[in-house]
């Protein structure tokens, strides 16, 4: 299923157009030695809205951050950069 | 098992030494040769070309050194720091000085610093669209930073106009074959680190 994204570069664009980059996890940090390989490999799996990161690979080639409600695709806003607002 | 445990553990002097990704760079054309203990390529198909765009080039070959505790380690014209934590840092040296430069940081109130070369692999990526290639790789939110790296975890600091990878070096390959793709639309490809050298003169590298 695709939905639109809305690229602040870009304006919105479809789907297909971008990679995803995963969730910005809010687990608190210290758990694990590492604490990037635990924002990698432990995601949070929202059911509702949570913050992804996202790569416009077929236009600006820029790394944006969105918020996506995970139960119906619904992208409130879009942020430029790699960190939730 | 504690990492003291392997602490002055030395590679014999007969052991010969490779890179994670030396197939792949036999695979590119590359040729090899053994300097000190390590088997290092050279010579690559197209590298000089790809370096007009941009090139990605393997520096498993330089020590890398595991120190914790104490403060920050100095940078140095032959020396890179790689912050991983608070107080944990990846020192990067030419493969001769790491025994100096072990006992150097381990003087003092340090809790550890010890020679973990073989756990990491290092990607020089060179070039007018090495930025780009980054970007490509993944979100970084800065350099120096860390962030993931073709989906596994990465860091990244700048020496001079190249980029310097790090990650671990079971994902080496992984790493090399994603690199190898994205470069491909940007008319890049793989060099040796003797020719990135050659235009980008650098003595950590050069030193090699």
């Amino acid at each position: 299923m695709s939905f639109l994204i809305p690229c602040p570069h870009c304006g919105n664009r479809p789907q297909p157009e971008f990679a995803y980059g995963g969730n910005i996890g809010d687990d608190p940090p210290g758990s694990m030695l590492d604490v990037l390989s635990e924002d990698l490999y432990f995601n949070d799996n929202t059911a509702g809205e949570q913050f992804e990161r996202w790569f416009h690979r077929f236009g600006c080639e820029r790394w944006i951050v969105i918020r996506r409600d995970t139960r119906t695709n619904q992208v409130s806003e879009g942020w430029e950069g790699v960190d939730a607002p | 098992m504690s990492l003291r445990a392997i602490e002055g553990a030395e590679p014999a002097a007969t052991t010969v030494l490779r890179s994670p990704v030396e197939h792949r760079l036999l695979a590119a054309g590359a040729q090899v040769e053994a300097r000190g203990q390590w088997r290092v390529a050279f010579g690559l198909d197209g590298e000089d070309a790809f370096l007009e765009t941009v090139a990605f080039a393997d520096a498993s070959h330089l020590a890398k050194l595991e120190v914790r505790g104490g403060a920050a380690p100095a940078e140095r014209p032959d020396r890179a720091v790689v912050e991983v934590a608070d107080d944990r840092w990846i020192v990067l040296c030419p493969w001769e000085q790491r025994a100096a430069t072990i006992a150097e940081l381990g003087a003092g109130d340090r809790r550890l610093a010890l020679d973990l070369s073989g756990a990491w692999m290092a990607l020089v990526l060179a070039g007018p669209q090495a930025e780009r290639l980054l970007r490509r790789l993944g979100p970084i939110a800065q350099v120096p930073g860390s962030g993931p790296i073709a989906a596994v975890p990465g860091r990244v600091v700048r020496r001079g106009e190249l980029l310097l990878v790090l990650v671990a070096a079971e994902y080496a390959q992984h790493v090399w074959d994603v690199c190898a793709d994205l470069c491909l639309p940007l008319a890049g490809g793989p060099a040796g680190l003797d020719a990135v050298t050659r235009s980008h003169p650098d003595p950590l590298l050069a030193a090699s």
